[in-house]
């Protein structure tokens, strides 16, 4: 049994069964347009990234798929099959009440990976999954280590860029109820800094308002 | 959908014609427009600085102060029109060079007092991305934006064009000119970057750095100076160097279309006229069944047109500006510009 259930950007998703489990093969599939040493250097190491990162992530309390079985020379990670509904679309129907509460759980989980120094790097809502009542994060493909407060506050500012190109309107809403999630793991004087840190970056911006 | 109201149907039967001007960068250049779509005349003259350097704010606003007289009135004579025909005169507010943005904002102001025009602020950004529009003859695309300003990828959503990507650092025409300029070379140096490319003989590992829906150039750039400076092939660097930072642009491009799932792919400003990242934007579009089109070379260039069309556009939605509260806006986010005249 094997089923394409997502033919994203980066990776082709198959349901597969997996000594009698339900599992997801993830192939990052070679891109014909890019220069090819360079397209296999980023798919193995991503491949391989990615089953450090989730395993490492799980070791600090935050829930992730298991990983099964990896193989970085062909970029294929076969792993657990979480069952639920993306927080990409759950923001988009739920009242503002629910969308505050998963908001600060997605704070909670980005602050305990930040407390042991993982940068996600590819914090958006499509990349947690609501399953039971918890927030299972994915996509560790982009995962690094790192102890800078800059790190820290790029990985937070990616996400409050994808929450305003999405949800316009609620993306203050929602980017506050993340740092409070946040706030709720971190010590407030850290918060405090990685807030200015933000915004420092924010000021960075391309033809940003100068102030 | 969104989509573009078109001036048309504001003025049922009335043909309206319109004067734009650019000058943000290194190009005065100045362009009447006829509001069924018809770019008249698109005039330019391109400050060019010495062999090794970038562009000298105020030299090149000394060239555009010596060129705009010239440049306007060519622009009006290959049209085969008069100052009397135009219903208003458009010029670029920003982004940009501050001297530069300030000889097209008084020169613009002249010509709208002397002809008592209305005269209308455009964001140059939204001017790439409209006459792009314009010529792919697109409804609602997700935009890539390359050019020695910009680095940014968007798509219009609820009055303004959202940014879902963009550089948190350097631009890739500033990644393709700085190594240039360490080679030698005048800016703007894409074009040479992408001849000597065509004779590599390997591909050199290079930083690569994506982050999110996010660029960073500047690793890669410092990584390309110094092997260029320890002796490595200058046609091997500029191969590798185009190869890693168009594939993280098509990366993120890539990224950006599965998450908005447009499909229209655009892609606009300077550096689009490189054929390489042309081709490979054009493979990631055909993966997604998504209709592609690239600027043409003529219009890829910062030029009259992009803001004569644009400002033709706003000026039909109400936009202008009195000239005693006309001003020129160094830094100007694509994404904090209206956009009326798209729903």
């Amino acid at each position: 049994m094997e089923k394409l259930i997502k033919k994203g950007a980066e990776a082709d998703l198959y349901l597969i069964d997996w000594l009698d489990r339900l599992a997801v093969r993830k192939v990052r599939v070679p891109k014909p347009y890019f220069q090819p040493q360079l397209d296999l250097a980023i798919r193995s190491h991503r491949t391989s990234q990615e089953a450090l990162f989730l395993r490492k992530a799980r070791d600090c309390g935050v829930s992730t798929p298991l990983v099964y079985f990896v193989d970085p020379k062909k970029a294929e990670l076969i792993m657990q099959y979480i069952e639920g509904e993306r927080l990409k679309e759950a923001l988009l129907t739920r009242s503002d009440d629910e969308c505050v509460e998963l908001c600060r759980e997605m704070g909670r989980v980005i602050a305990h990976l930040h407390s042991h120094d993982i940068m996600h790097s590819d914090l958006t809502p499509s990349n947690f999954i609501i399953s039971r009542g918890r927030l299972v994060a994915i996509d560790f493909g982009l995962s690094f280590i790192s102890k800078k407060l800059e790190d820290k506050a790029v990985d937070l500012h990616l996400l409050k860029g994808v929450l305003i190109s999405t949800y316009t309107e609620k993306a203050d809403l929602y980017f506050n109820s993340v740092l409070e999630g946040y706030s709720s793991i971190h010590s407030e004087a850290f918060v405090n800094t990685l807030k200015a840190k933000i915004r420092e970056i924010e000021r960075r911006g391309r033809y940003a308002r100068v102030v | 959908m969104s989509g573009v109201k078109f001036p048309m149907s504001l003025y049922s039967k009335k043909v309206i014609y319109g004067l734009g001007i650019e000058s943000t960068a290194h190009t005065f250049g100045a362009s009447v427009v006829k509001s069924t779509g018809e770019i008249l005349s698109d005039v330019k003259s391109v400050y060019t600085p010495p062999e090794g350097s970038g562009i000298h704010p105020r030299e090149a606003s000394r060239h555009h102060a010596e060129k705009a007289a010239s440049v306007i009135e060519e622009a009006l004579k290959v049209a085969g029109i008069g100052a009397n025909d135009l219903s208003f005169i458009a010029y670029s507010a920003g982004p940009g060079l501050g001297p530069c943005l300030r000889v097209g904002a008084t020169v613009a102001r002249a010509f709208a007092s002397y002809f008592d025009l209305p005269l209308v602020p455009v964001n140059h950004a939204v001017g790439h991305i409209e006459i792009a529009i314009l010529e792919a003859g697109f409804s609602d695309p997700l935009v890539l934006l390359v050019s020695g300003g910009h680095t940014l990828i968007s798509a219009h959503s609820k009055g303004r064009w959202r940014i879902f990507g963009e550089t948190l650092d350097i631009t890739i025409g500033q990644l393709l000119d700085q190594f240039g300029r360490a080679a030698g070379f005048a800016s703007p140096a894409g074009r040479k970057i992408e001849e000597l490319a065509k004779s590599a003989k390997r591909y050199i590992n290079l930083p690569y750095t994506v982050k999110g829906n996010d660029v960073q150039f500047s690793g890669l750039l410092t990584a390309a100076k110094s092997l260029l400076a320890s002796g490595e092939s200058l046609e091997d660097l500029a191969y590798s160097l185009q190869e890693t930072g168009f594939a993280m642009l098509c990366e993120v491009t890539e990224r950006a279309l599965a998450f908005t799932e447009k499909r229209e792919l655009l892609v606009t400003g300077g550096v689009a006229a490189n054929q390489r990242l042309c081709e490979m934007l054009n493979a990631v579009a055909s993966r997604h069944n998504t209709k592609f089109s690239a600027i043409s070379s003529k219009y890829a260039g910062d030029c009259g047109a992009q803001i004569a069309w644009t400002g033709l556009l706003a000026y039909c939605a109400g936009v202008s500006v009195p000239v005693e509260k006309s001003v020129i806006r160094q830094s100007w986010r694509l994404d904090l510009v209206d956009t009326p005249w798209r729903s």
